[in-house]
């Protein structure tokens, strides 16, 4: 019986000692994000950049000989998905997350990430989200803010195109709301106000009366704002209603995944937003003929852009070590940081990304159409 | 302002069709076996995604994907009842209930894993283009799911009221206990109401799949909509059902023209309350309601 105990408790330490063996040789990398749900279609090509990180670090033998792994937690596509995940990874002892691209979500996990003060890298959109908002020194932003690409939009309508009448139709959310904000303002810094301002809900899967309004107010370009089934709709019915107004759509709507559902023809010229074009840049030729042979899907910039994010912390551990806080430190040095999906500045409060691109859909694929500083 | 208001009609009988579709199949089950079914947003959902393989991924014509896709969610019909609803006959209501709910997450689930995570859409039968008649856009994919949706109501009013099989189904919904001393088999005739549910959905799922993206929740939110048409309707009641879609359909569409897209669904929701205030039954309330 003793003997008996005794092999059991040896067979214990022997896997607790392993265990903290593996510990020590590994970092964890956490990731929340929604795999199931509304939004994981437009989630998964940040999944798709991190593994794709993940996997070159460890390829060239990880940070300072230590693998990495990768542990991902669902949020489910819901706003208490979203914080439950957050604290289950943080369970894992994780040296940075990679965190949802939901705005809200981000907002609502806020009080945990300030008070665990691990380091967190999200590409949620909001102008809400700046350090000198409700942003925390810890929040790091792979993505540019809604502060710069609605009015880069409004700019490019107003200065390109040559728009007098810019209406908005935007999801009636945090995002949708913010692009509202910053077009508006715009507008006002040049004395104008938008033709309509119309919304709808996320799940709603008809706009034709929000258009019959917009047509009413004889706008010349319209601006798009919502994820990309939203998009989808909205440029079918703008298409069959005949409106001829130009359009541009934000960034979920000239994602490749998006472009796909369009109907053949209904969105040729049509204008959108992107941080930028990794697929179409001769610069990141290497990177998007990888991810394309690996995940068989067209490149994006938010695949790019968290693949960015690993790498930042990789050099941030490389020179500051796995400490939390150090890491933290290290990442707020970082200035003009040239990645494949956008150039960061995190030092100074910066607000990470900086890079606004407008594209033109032709014949089913996006072509650069200018970029705004 | 005529054209505009022809426009707004056209589209609101269009959502309201695809909401009857829905709402005439979530009530074929309550009324023939009293059960409420939350996995139809799934069955709606995977009408669509075995659409988008048929075509799609298998390269069928559109015409026999449908075809296939309403025969193939009749079979899945089928197989629920057998695995779900027949084990947990004579349980309570709620327990039911529960299962379907928790049944429709995990489909939700299993379609992601089949499908991936990526949104996926099905072409049109008539290609993207519209007619404009007199100022009004009309889409011909529009058109064919309202001309589908009256048929099918034609045909099957006429199936529940002059043939045999459809007064069996008619009579084990209303009174099932009458019914079995009759000699009529209960059991096959719920079979059958989960079937036509379920192929109901298929196609509802098919039709909406190039107006609507894809995705693992694209039938929650239909099925919220075809739930509150049944409630409008008439708890029960298949004309309340498809009576009630297109009211939902309609008013849905005429608030956001006509007074505030952003409020568009407190509209169409607080019609709702004023129904329930002015006729708790609803509108167009039947007999068979009255066992629940």
């Amino acid at each position: 019986m003793l003997m008996r105990r005794s092999v059991c408790l040896a067979g214990l330490l022997l896997a607790a000692t392993s265990l903290a063996a593996h510990a020590q040789s590994t970092l964890t990398l956490g990731m929340v994000i929604g795999t199931t749900g509304a939004f994981a279609g437009g989630e998964a090509p940040l999944v798709n950049g991190t593994k794709m990180a993940v996997a070159d670090l460890n390829a060239k033998g990880g940070i300072g000989g230590k693998q990495i792994t990768l542990v991902i937690e669902d949020t489910g596509s819901e706003q208490t998905g979203a914080v439950n995940a957050y604290n289950r990874i943080l369970a894992q002892n994780p040296v940075a997350i990679m965190n949802t691209t939901l705005s809200g979500f981000v907002l609502s996990q806020m009080g945990t990430i300030q008070d665990e003060g691990i380091a967190t890298f999200t590409g949620a959109a909001s102008a809400q989200l700046a350090p000198d908002k409700k942003g925390v020194e810890n929040l790091f932003r792979v993505r540019t803010s809604d502060s710069l690409v609605p009015t880069a939009a409004a700019k490019f309508a107003l200065d390109t195109l040559g728009a007098k009448r810019i209406a908005i139709l935007r999801a009636n959310s945090e995002y949708g709301n913010g692009w509202r904000s910053a077009i508006e303002a715009t507008l006002a810094a040049r004395g104008l106000k938008p033709a309509a301002s119309e919304s709808f809900e996320g799940a709603d899967r008809d706009v034709t009366p929000q258009l019959l309004r917009i047509k009413a107010a004889d706008a010349d370009v319209i601006i798009v704002a919502g994820d990309p089934p939203n998009h989808v709709v909205a440029v079918q019915q703008i298409k069959q209603l005949g409106l001829t107004a130009k359009v541009i759509l934000s960034n979920g709507g000239v994602l490749p995944t998006t472009v796909k559902l369009y109907q053949p023809g209904a969105a040729d010229g049509f204008y959108g937003t992107v941080d930028s074009v990794p697929g179409r840049d001769p610069a990141q030729a290497e990177w998007a003929a990888r991810y394309r042979k690996q995940f068989n899907i067209e490149p994006d910039y938010s695949a790019a852009e968290y693949y960015d994010g690993v790498m930042m912390v990789a050099a941030a551990i490389s020179k500051a070590g796995a400490d939390p806080k150090a890491v933290v430190k290290a990442l707020r040095t970082v200035a003009a940081y040239k990645g494949v999906g956008n150039i960061y500045t995190f030092a100074n409060k910066g607000d990470g990304g900086q890079g606004v691109a407008l594209v033109q859909i032709k014949g089913g694929v996006i072509d650069l159409a200018g970029s705004v500083q | 302002m005529l054209q505009t208001l022809l426009q707004v009609a056209l589209t609101g009988a269009t959502m309201g069709c695809i909401y009857a579709l829905v709402a005439l199949g979530f009530t074929l089950t309550i009324a023939a076996a009293g059960v409420v079914n939350f996995a139809y947003s799934e069955w709606v959902t995977y009408g669509a995604y075995i659409g988008v393989t048929l075509v799609a991924v298998l390269g069928l014509p559109l015409w026999l994907g449908l075809l296939l896709t309403v025969m193939l969610c009749a079979v899945l019909g089928y197989g629920f009842q057998l695995v779900v609803f027949a084990p947990l006959e004579g349980k309570h209501f709620l327990t039911t209930v529960s299962a379907t709910i928790g049944v429709a997450l995990a489909m939700q689930a299993a379609a992601t894993l089949i499908w991936g995570p990526y949104a996926l859409t099905l072409p049109t039968f008539f290609g993207s283009g519209s007619l404009t008649i007199g100022g009004v856009a009309l889409f011909p994919h529009s058109l064919l799911i309202v001309g589908m949706t009256v048929v099918l109501i034609a045909a099957m009013q006429l199936a529940l009221t002059r043939t045999d099989i459809g007064l069996r189904l008619q009579a084990a919904a209303q009174d099932p206990v009458a019914a079995r001393l009759m000699g009529i088999p209960i059991r096959r005739m719920r079979t059958l109401a989960y079937c036509l549910s379920a192929a109901l959905a298929g196609l509802a799922g098919f039709m909406v799949a190039p107006l609507f993206v894809v995705t693992t929740t694209m039938g929650f939110g239909l099925m919220l909509k075809g739930f509150a048409a049944t409630i409008v309707g008439g708890w029960g009641s298949l004309k309340g059902a498809v009576l009630g879609g297109l009211a939902v359909g309609l008013i849905e569409a005429f608030g956001a023209a006509y007074l505030s897209s952003e409020y568009k669904d407190s509209i169409a929701f607080a019609m709702i309350v004023v129904v329930l205030l002015l006729r708790p039954s609803g509108l167009f309330p039947e007999r068979i309601a009255e066992k629940f």
